[in-house]
């Protein structure tokens, strides 16, 4: 066989990079699907906030070696507590009691990422550890997965009228608030799974990026979920290999080929948008 | 002027052709939002087959009335009882063109009240939406996206949606907002079909001229002004205490306002 089949075979029959292109189809089916309603809830911020604020939960679960995931969602249940009560006492405005919270508990993180005592490789907490999961890893996110693809294939309907026709929804038996509070749920799953793969910092990237391309070129939100996770699939494929070949940062290289395929569309696809037919 | 019931009771009789049933009884209704009443003394009841014209200034109380109708607002005083399921029709929002549906997925979103949470609208369900579709003369834009029709085609994808709930009484909110002259004529043909098929119209509207084409109308400026057919009902002092401050032009000596000749 030829050289080039060897090249695009030997990736595959190293076991960390296996895992990795498992953990890379995970999030492509997350993202894929969640990203769609982050994008048509306007909850990209929030998607931003949760994986940043769950930072220093991941750094204190590294330095007394618990699950990360538990690091994580400890780190997500305090940041929501903190973020609920500045809301309350403050005149600041919702916006800006979020981006403090945010800002400090992201602070805290770094300062004791950078502390003398920590372990070394802590900076993949930051960035990701594409190349690092174990198969216990990669079960704890599948599990995660299917649960939340699952629960938005349940409410696919419901979801689709709350972001339609908010005022409606109520009148046609969905109530908006508990599906709101099931997104934010479900985003803060999804900010796990994903903050184990390309870090805190480049999560956004995994959940908003694929959603906001696949945006440009369909126009119904299944076509748009298919094309998002078939995006997702590729640029994560792509970035394994880059990082492979090129000796690049793995959650690094996919984040950056996600951002770089939502630029080409943008400036070469056709916008196949709003076209008024009259009648 | 309020509620003039003999006048109701007289056109009952007259169009005994149909057999018409209550489907809307509201008695001193009163209600608003966190303490503040939004309208009061509102008192009518409509039968079948009814199309009524609500008119108002903004901020008169349509919208409130409607979800006082709905049971998202609870009376302060008074009550709204729907005897038939009702339907609230929203006004077409410019704001969402982009959102990724099709009209028949919007049609579809009608039978969610009918499913449990957990269930999906199958095969039945879009059939029925289908059909609805093709009662509003949508068929063949079933597929299309909604943000790509024009607004008096989103304005009936609306409608079809509310037949697909079942809906015998629809509370429609400025159907003729941003939609042209000719789409506008076929709303009125549309509501003049389903009024034959025995459904109740409640139509918020700020152009009087239409209502007098109708059955009913409403007057409600934060209380009820007026309640009847309108040929009776609109008056000069009617319209004054509805519209304070506007310039009224009487109906029978000939209009000069925007909209269709709708004189009866």
């Amino acid at each position: 066989m030829g050289t080039v089949w060897n090249a695009l075979g030997e990736p595959w029959r190293v076991a960390p990079v296996l895992r990795a292109f498992v953990q890379v189809a995970l999030l492509a089916g997350l993202g894929g699907t969640l990203g769609c309603w982050v994008l048509f809830g306007n909850l990209a911020y929030s998607a931003e906030s949760l994986s940043h604020a769950m930072f220093p939960g991941l750094v204190v679960a590294a330095l007394v070696g618990a699950p990360l995931l538990l690091g994580g969602a400890i780190g997500v249940a305090v940041a929501a507590l903190a973020i609920a009560i500045v809301s309350q006492a403050a005149v600041i405005g919702r916006d800006t009691a979020v981006a403090t919270v945010i800002s400090t508990l992201f602070g805290l993180g770094v300062l004791l990422a950078l502390s003398p005592s920590s372990p070394p490789g802590i900076e993949g907490l930051l960035f990701g550890n594409l190349l690092g999961l174990s198969n216990g890893d990669l079960g704890a996110s599948a599990a995660l997965v299917v649960a939340t693809v699952v629960v938005l294939y349940v409410l696919h309907d419901r979801l689709l009228l709350v972001g339609f026709d908010r005022a409606t929804s109520r009148s046609l038996g969905v109530r908006p608030t508990v599906l709101d509070a099931l997104l934010l749920v479900q985003l803060a799953v999804a900010a796990l799974v994903s903050v184990q793969a390309v870090g805190a910092l480049l999560t956004p990237a995994i959940l908003v990026g694929p959603a906001a391309t696949a945006r440009l070129v369909t126009r119904r939100m299944v076509p748009m979920m298919g094309a998002a996770t078939g995006l997702t699939l590729v640029a994560g494929t792509g970035g394994i290999y880059l990082s492979f070949y090129g000796g690049t940062a793995a959650g690094a290289s996919v984040a950056g080929l996600i951002v770089l395929v939502y630029v080409a569309i943008r400036v070469w696809a056709p916008r196949p948008h709003v076209t008024l037919v009259e009648g | 002027m309020s509620a003039d019931r003999s006048d109701v009771v007289a056109r009952v009789d007259e169009r005994s052709e149909r057999d018409r049933q209550p489907v809307l009884v509201v008695q001193g209704l009163a209600a608003g939002y966190e303490g503040s009443t939004a309208i009061e003394g509102v008192m009518f009841s409509l039968a079948s087959g009814d199309r009524v014209g609500l008119i108002g200034p903004n901020g008169g109380g349509k919208t409130t009335l409607f979800r006082a109708i709905l049971g998202e607002l609870e009376p302060m005083a008074g009550s709204a009882r729907t005897l038939v399921p009702a339907a609230y029709v929203p006004q077409v929002q410019r704001s969402r063109l982009d959102y990724p549906v099709t009209a028949l997925d919007v049609a579809l979103m009608g039978s969610l009240p009918r499913l449990p949470w957990w269930r999906r609208p199958g095969r039945a369900e879009k059939a029925r939406a289908h059909r609805e579709l093709t009662a509003v003369g949508l068929a063949e834009l079933a597929g299309a996206s909604f943000g790509s029709l024009s607004g008096g085609q989103q304005q009936r994808v609306l409608i079809a949606r509310a037949l697909v709930q079942d809906a015998r009484l629809l509370l429609l909110d400025e159907p003729f907002t941003g939609v042209d002259q000719t789409n506008t004529e076929r709303l009125l043909e549309l509501f003049d079909v389903l009024a034959s098929e025995g459904r109740t119209l409640l139509i918020a509207t700020h152009d009087v001229d239409q209502t007098h084409a109708w059955d009913l109308v409403l007057c409600l400026n934060r209380r009820q002004v007026a309640f009847g057919p309108p040929e009776p009902t609109l008056t000069e002092n009617v319209l004054r205490a509805t519209f304070p401050g506007a310039i009224v032009v009487h109906q029978h000596q000939g209009h000069e306002g925007p909209g269709p000749d709708g004189a009866a």
